[in-house]
C-alpha cells in the first residue's frame, strides 16, 4: 500500500513536470499545444543521441542540452507556424483550431524524425547516466530516480510559479495573457514574451523527457502521446494557466489512477480516470481553481 | 484513363474518404452550432460495435440492426446533450474527448458484445461502397441546404454571438441540443458504414486518434463550407498516395504540407474552390461586382476573403 | 445567382455519388493467366511503428524472389515482386489490398498486424485472389474462406512446452502481466497459460492487466513482487516490453521472464542487464543450432547473399514466398490463374513445404501452418536456442530432420 503511494508520488512527478509546461503555453500564449508530447519525446531523442556517442556526460548536462534543444524547438514552430496562422486569421475560434490542428502535424513531424533515428525501436539511455540505487524503507522500496524525479517537479514547479509571480517577466506574460495590447506598455514587445513562453514551455517539455526515461529505462518515439491526454484532464481540470492547480491535479490523478489500477486492474482505472473528468467538469465547469488573472478562457 | 479501373484500383482510399467524411461533417454540424463535440466519434464507436454486434452475434437484418443502432444514437445522443448542456468550448470538447476514451474502454471490456480486444469480424458487407456513397451525399446535401436556409443564419448567430442570439429570440439551449443530436447521428452513421466496408471493426478503429483525423480533414478542407469535410476526406485519403514517394519521411511530409495549408489557405480547400468560381464569375460578368461582394460577404465566413487580397 | 456553388453544387455531389456506384457496379476482375511472369503484390508496413519488422518481412520476401529466379525460375516463370507499403494502417492497407486485387497480380502478401489483416482477408477472399499471411496473432484471419492461408503458427500452441522448460528448472509459480488491448495477449494469458499452467501443476499468483500505451509499470511490477512467483509472463508489446521488465527488476523481481515472440531483440536490447533470462519462443532465430536444418541452411545462404542476420521476419516473409514458389512447382507447365493458384496451394498445405522456419511446413484444416518453433533465452546480447530443448516446441510436429 505504502509502496503504491511512492509509486503514485513519482508518476505525480511526471505528470506534473509535464503539464507544467502545457499549461504555461496554454494559459499565456492561449495555445493548445499537441506537440507538446513529441517535444518531449524530441528531448529523450536528444539525449539518446548525445550519450551514445558521447560516454560518460552527466545527467545534468545531457538534462540542460536537451531542454536548450526543445526549447529552440518549441520557438521555431511558434515562429514558422503559430504566428503566420496567427497573422493570417481574425476569427479567433477558427485560429485556435488551425493552431491545434497544425499542432498535431508539427507532432507527427517530430515523431517520424524520432521513429527513424531509434529505426522504430524503443531505445534506452546509458545506465551510467545514474546508476540505479534502491533503498528499502521498512517495506517500502525506494530508488534514487524516482527521488530525483519528485524533488526535480515540485522544484521547477515552485522555480516557474515564483517567476511568474514575481519577476518583471512574469508580470509580463500575465499581462499578455490578460490583454495582448497591454503587454507592449510595460517595454516588451508581445511576440517576443510569447516566443519566450514557448521556449520555456519546449525547455520544460525536454526535461520532463529526459527524466522520465531515465525513471522508466526506456522510450519511444511515440510515448508522449500517452501523457498528453492525462496533462489535457489535469489542466482542465484545475483550470487553464494555474500552475498550483496543476501540481496539485497531476497528483491526485496519479493516486486516483495508481490505487484503482492497484484494486481494480487497467480497464477500471481508465474508466475511473475519463468518468472522474466528466464529473469534476459537470461539477464546476471551469475547473477547481482558476480565476481571472491570466486565464483567458 | 479508365473510370472504372480507377475506382476499382482506388475503391479502398474512396471507403476510407466517405467514412472519414461522415467523421468531419459531425464535427461540422455540432462547430457551426458553437458547440464544440466529439460525442459523434464516441457514436461512431456505438454505431460500428451496435450495427456489428446486432448483425452477427444475434443474425439480425442489416435495415432492422441500422434502424435499431439509430435509434438508440438519438435518445443516448439527447441524454447526454441534457448532461453536459453546461458545458462550453474546451470544457465541452474535454468531456467529450472523455466519452469518447470510455467508449473505447467498453469496446475492450465488454467482451459478450464486442469482441473484446479481437473485436468483431464477420460483418456482412450489405450497404457496400455505392450504398455509403448514398449516404454521404445525402448528408452533405442536408447540411449544404440548412446551411442556405434561416436555420444557416441562426447558427451562425449562435456560434458569433450566443448573447445577442438570445436576445433575438433564438432558443439556444435547443439549438445547441439539436446540433449535438445531429452531431452523434452522422458518427453513428459513420460507424454502421464503417463496419459495413471493413467487415471488421476493433478497439484499434477507435480513440483520441480517430478525433484528431476527423478535425483535421475538416479543417483542411474547410471548417465553414458544407463540402470542407468531403474535400479534406479526399486530401486524407490519397495523400499517402501521393506522398508514397518520400518512404519513410513520408509522415513528415503529409505533416508539412498539411502546415502549409492551415497557414496558407485560412478557409480551407473549400476557400479555394469558392475562390475559383468567384474568380471565373467575375470574369463573366464584371457589372456584378458589387452586388456578389455584399452578398458574399455574408454569406461566407470573413477569413476566406481574405485570399483574394 | 450571387450565391457562391449555390443549387449547382448538391447536384454535383449527386453526380458524383452516380458514378461512384456505377464505378462499382462495374469492377468484377477477370482472372487472366499469368504469362511468363507470376507477379506478387507484397503489402508490408515499411513506415509507422510496425516498420521495424515491416521491413523485415518485405526484405525477407525479395530476397527468396531473387533466389528463386537466379535459379532459373519455376516451370520457365519467373517471378516478379511488387512491395507496397501500408503504413501501419488499416485504410491503407485495404486500400493496397482492392488496388492489388484489380491488378494483374496472381497472389497478395501481407504480415504484421492484425487488425490489418482481418479487414483484408475478406477482400481477398470476395475478389478471388489468393492472400498468403505470414503473421497475424488473430487465428480468425482464415475463416473468411479458402483463398487466405497464414504461414505461422499460433503462439499460444508453443507455451506448453515453454512453461514445461520453465518447470524443469524449479518454477513452481508465475505471474502474469499482459497488455489488454492485444487480442493475443488476452488470450494467451486469461486462458491459455492458466490451463497450461493448471495442468503442469504450477500456481498462478496474479494475472494483471496493463495497457500498451502505458510507460509508468512500477504499480503493477510492485504488485506483482509482492506474490513473489518464480517466474513472470511478460505478454507486452512495444516500448512495455523495455519499460515493464526495468519496472519489475526496480521492484526486486529477479527471477526468470517469459512471453511473447514481441520479446525479441529490438525490445530487449535497450533493457540491457535487466532482460537477461527472458525467455520467448519463436518461429525462427539466427542461430547456428537451431533444431531444423533448413532453417539453418536459410540463415547461412541469407548471411552469404546480403551480409545481414535475418531475423524471423526475414525468415516469415521468405517463407510466405516459398509457399507459393511450392504451388507453382505443382503447377508446372500448367496454367497460372488465380483460381489454379489456390488449388494448387491446397494441394501443397497437405502435403507440405520445405521452408527457413520448419521442414516440412503444413497447414492444418483451418489453413494456419504448423511449424516446428525455438524456445529462445535472451543472454543480455543475442537470441540462443533456450537449453533443455527437447525436439519441436510445437506439440504433436513431426519434422523430416528434428
Amino acid at each position: 500500500m505504502l509502496q503504491q503511494l511512492v509509486n503514485a508520488g513519482a508518476l505525480g512527478s511526471i505528470y506534473t513536470l509535464f503539464a507544467l509546461g502545457l499549461t504555461l503555453s496554454w494559459g499565456i500564449v492561449n495555445i493548445l499545444n499537441l506537440a507538446h508530447g513529441a517535444i518531449f519525446t524530441a528531448g529523450t531523442v536528444v539525449a539518446y543521441l548525445l550519450t551514445r556517442d558521447l560516454d560518460g556526460l552527466p545527467l545534468p548536462v545531457v538534462v540542460l542540452a536537451a531542454a536548450a534543444v526543445c526549447a529552440l524547438i518549441s520557438m521555431l514552430i511558434e515562429a514558422l507556424v503559430f504566428e503566420q496562422i496567427r497573422k493570417r486569421s481574425r476569427n479567433e475560434l477558427d485560429t485556435e483550431m488551425r493552431t491545434l490542428i497544425a499542432s498535431v502535424a508539427a507532432a507527427a513531424m517530430l515523431v517520424t524524425v524520432a521513429a527513424v533515428v531509434s529505426h522504430h525501436q524503443p531505445y534506452a539511455l546509458p545506465g551510467s547516466l545514474m546508476e540505479r540505487v534502491t533503498w528499502e524503507v521498512g517495506p517500502v522500496r525506494i530508488t534514487n530516480v524516482q527521488v530525483v524525479v519528485l524533488v526535480s517537479a515540485l522544484v521547477l514547479a515552485a522555480a516557474l510559479t515564483l517567476f511568474v509571480q514575481r519577476s518583471k517577466y512574469g508580470r509580463a506574460l500575465r499581462a499578455i495573457a490578460f490583454d495582448r495590447t497591454a503587454a507592449g506598455l510595460s517595454g516588451v514587445s508581445a511576440r517576443s514574451l510569447q516566443l519566450a513562453a514557448m521556449g520555456l514551455s519546449g525547455a520544460l517539455a525536454g526535461t520532463a523527457g529526459v527524466l522520465l526515461a531515465v525513471y522508466l529505462g526506456a522510450a519511444d518515439a511515440h510515448m508522449g502521446d500517452a501523457y498528453l491526454l492525462k496533462a489535457f484532464a489535469i489542466i482542465i481540470l484545475a483550470g487553464v494557466g494555474s500552475l498550483g492547480g496543476t501540481v496539485a491535479f497531476a497528483y491526485v490523478l496519479a493516486v486516483v489512477e495508481t490505487l484503482v489500477g492497484y484494486w481494480a486492474g487497467a480497464d477500471l482505472r481508465d474508466a475511473v480516470a475519463f468518468g472522474l473528468i466528466i464529473v469534476v467538469l459537470l461539477v464546476r465547469p471551469q475547473g477547481f481553481t482558476a480565476r481571472g488573472g491570466w486565464q483567458r478562457a | 484513363m479508365n473510370l472504372e479501373i480507377w475506382f476499382g484500383t482506388n475503391e479502398g482510399y474512396i471507403q476510407a474518404a466517405l467514412v472519414t467524411t461522415l467523421l468531419a461533417a459531425s464535427v461540422q454540424v455540432a462547430l457551426r452550432s458553437g458547440v464544440l463535440s466529439f460525442a459523434g466519434i464516441g457514436f461512431y464507436g456505438v454505431g460500428a460495435y451496435g450495427a456489428g454486434y446486432l448483425q452477427v452475434t444475434r443474425g439480425w437484418s442489416f435495415a432492422m440492426a441500422a434502424l435499431t443502432v439509430v435509434a438508440l444514437t438519438l435518445v443516448l445522443a439527447a441524454l447526454l446533450a441534457l448532461l453536459l448542456a453546461r458545458l462550453r468550448a474546451l470544457y465541452l470538447a474535454m468531456a467529450t474527448i472523455a466519452f469518447v476514451l470510455l467508449v473505447q474502454i467498453a469496446a475492450l471490456s465488454w467482451d459478450g458484445v464486442t469482441g473484446g480486444a479481437i473485436g468483431l469480424f464477420g460483418i456482412p458487407p450489405m450497404l457496400g461502397t455505392g450504398g455509403v456513397a448514398i449516404v454521404v451525399v445525402a448528408a452533405l446535401v442536408l447540411s449544404a441546404l440548412t446551411q442556405r436556409s434561416g436555420a444557416g443564419r441562426r447558427q451562425r448567430l449562435l456560434r458569433e454571438d450566443e448573447v445577442l442570439a438570445g436576445a433575438l429570440g433564438i432558443d439556444v439551449r435547443r439549438h445547441h441540443r439539436i446540433a449535438f443530436v445531429h452531431s452523434a447521428l452522422l458518427g453513428a452513421l459513420a460507424g454502421i458504414c464503417q463496419a459495413d466496408l471493413l467487415t471488421v471493426f476493433t478497439p484499434e478503429n477507435l480513440g483520441f486518434g480517430v478525433i484528431v483525423s476527423a478535425l483535421t480533414a475538416l479543417v483542411v478542407g474547410g471548417t465553414w463550407h458544407w463540402a470542407g469535410p468531403f474535400l479534406g476526406a479526399c486530401i486524407f485519403a490519397w495523400m499517402p498516395v501521393w506522398l508514397a514517394f518520400a518512404g519513410e519521411w513520408r509522415a513528415l511530409a503529409e505533416g508539412g504540407l498539411t502546415i502549409v495549408v492551415l497557414i496558407f489557405l485560412p478557409a480551407g480547400l473549400a476557400g479555394v474552390v469558392q475562390l475559383a468560381a468567384r474568380r471565373a464569375r467575375r470574369m463573366r460578368r464584371p457589372e456584378d461586382r458589387s452586388a456578389f461582394t455584399s452578398d458574399g460577404a455574408a454569406n461566407i465566413p470573413s477569413d476566406s476573403l481574405e485570399v483574394s487580397r | 445567382m450571387n450565391r457562391p456553388l449555390g443549387t449547382a453544387a448538391p447536384l454535383a455531389a449527386l453526380v458524383l455519388a452516380g458514378s461512384l456506384l456505377a464505378g462499382c457496379a462495374g469492377g468484377s476482375n477477370s482472372d487472366e493467366a499469368a504469362g511468363d511472369v507470376v507477379r506478387i503484390t507484397y503489402i508490408a508496413d515499411l513506415t509507422g511503428p510496425g516498420a521495424f519488422y515491416g521491413e523485415d518481412w518485405a526484405a525477407g520476401a525479395e530476397y527468396a524472389v531473387d533466389e528463386i529466379n537466379d535459379a532459373g525460375g519455376i516451370g520457365g516463370r519467373t517471378l516478379e515482386i511488387d512491395v507496397v507499403d501500408s503504413a501501419s494502417d488499416q485504410a491503407a492497407a485495404v486500400g493496397a489490398m482492392n488496388s492489388a486485387a484489380r491488378s494483374d497480380s496472381s497472389v497478395v502478401m501481407y504480415a504484421l498486424l492484425s487488425q490489418n489483416a482481418l479487414a483484408m482477408a475478406p477482400v481477398a477472399q470476395r475478389e478471388e485472389v489468393p492472400f498468403i499471411v505470414g503473421q497475424s496473432s488473430v487465428d480468425g484471419v482464415t475463416d473468411v474462406g479458402d483463398f487466405v492461408y497464414r504461414t505461422s503458427t499460433s503462439e499460444g500452441d508453443y507455451y506448453g512446452a515453454m512453461l514445461r522448460n520453465l518447470q524443469e528448472q524449479g518454477v513452481e509459480s508465475t505471474a502474469i502481466l499482459y497488455a489488454g488491448d492485444n487480442p493475443t495477449a488476452v488470450t494467451n494469458a486469461t486462458e491459455r497459460i492458466p490451463a497450461i499452467a493448471e495442468e503442469l501443476g504450477i500456481e498462478v499468483t496474479d494475472t494483471i492487466e496493463v495497457r500498451t500505451a502505458d510507460t509508468d509499470y512500477s504499480q503493477p511490477a510492485s504488485r506483482i513482487v509482492e506474490g513473489s512467483p518464480d517466474a513472470v509472463a511478460n505478454l507486452t508489446f512495444g516500448p512495455a516490453v523495455t519499460t515493464s521488465i526495468q519496472a519489475l527488476r526496480s521492484a526486486g523481481y529477479d527471477g526468470p521472464l517469459y512471453g511473447t515472440s514481441a520479446l525479441g531483440s529490438g525490445a530487449l536490447t535497450p533493457a540491457g542487464d535487466a532482460a537477461v533470462d527472458t525467455y520467448y519462443p519463436s518461429a525462427f532465430i539466427p542461430a547456428a543450432d537451431l533444431p531444423w536444418a533448413s532453417g539453418v541452411a536459410f540463415l547461412e545462404e541469407y548471411e552469404a547473399a546480403t551480409g545481414d542476420q535475418p531475423s524471423f521476419s526475414t525468415a516469415g516473409g521468405h517463407d510466405q514466398v516459398a509457399f507459393l514458389a511450392a504451388a507453382l512447382e505443382s503447377i508446372g507447365e500448367g496454367e497460372v490463374t488465380r483460381n489454379s493458384l489456390k488449388d494448387a496451394l491446397a494441394v501443397v498445405a497437405a502435403d507440405g513445404f520445405v521452408g527457413a522456419t520448419g521442414d516440412p511446413i503444413r497447414f492444418g484444416e483451418d489453413r494456419i501452418a504448423d511449424t516446428p518453433g525455438v524456445l529462445v533465452r535472451w543472454d543480455g546480447t543475442t537470441e540462443t536456442v533456450a537449453p533443455g530443448q527437447q525436439g519441436p516446441l510445437l506439440d504433436g510436429y513431426t519434422g523430416n530432420d528434428g
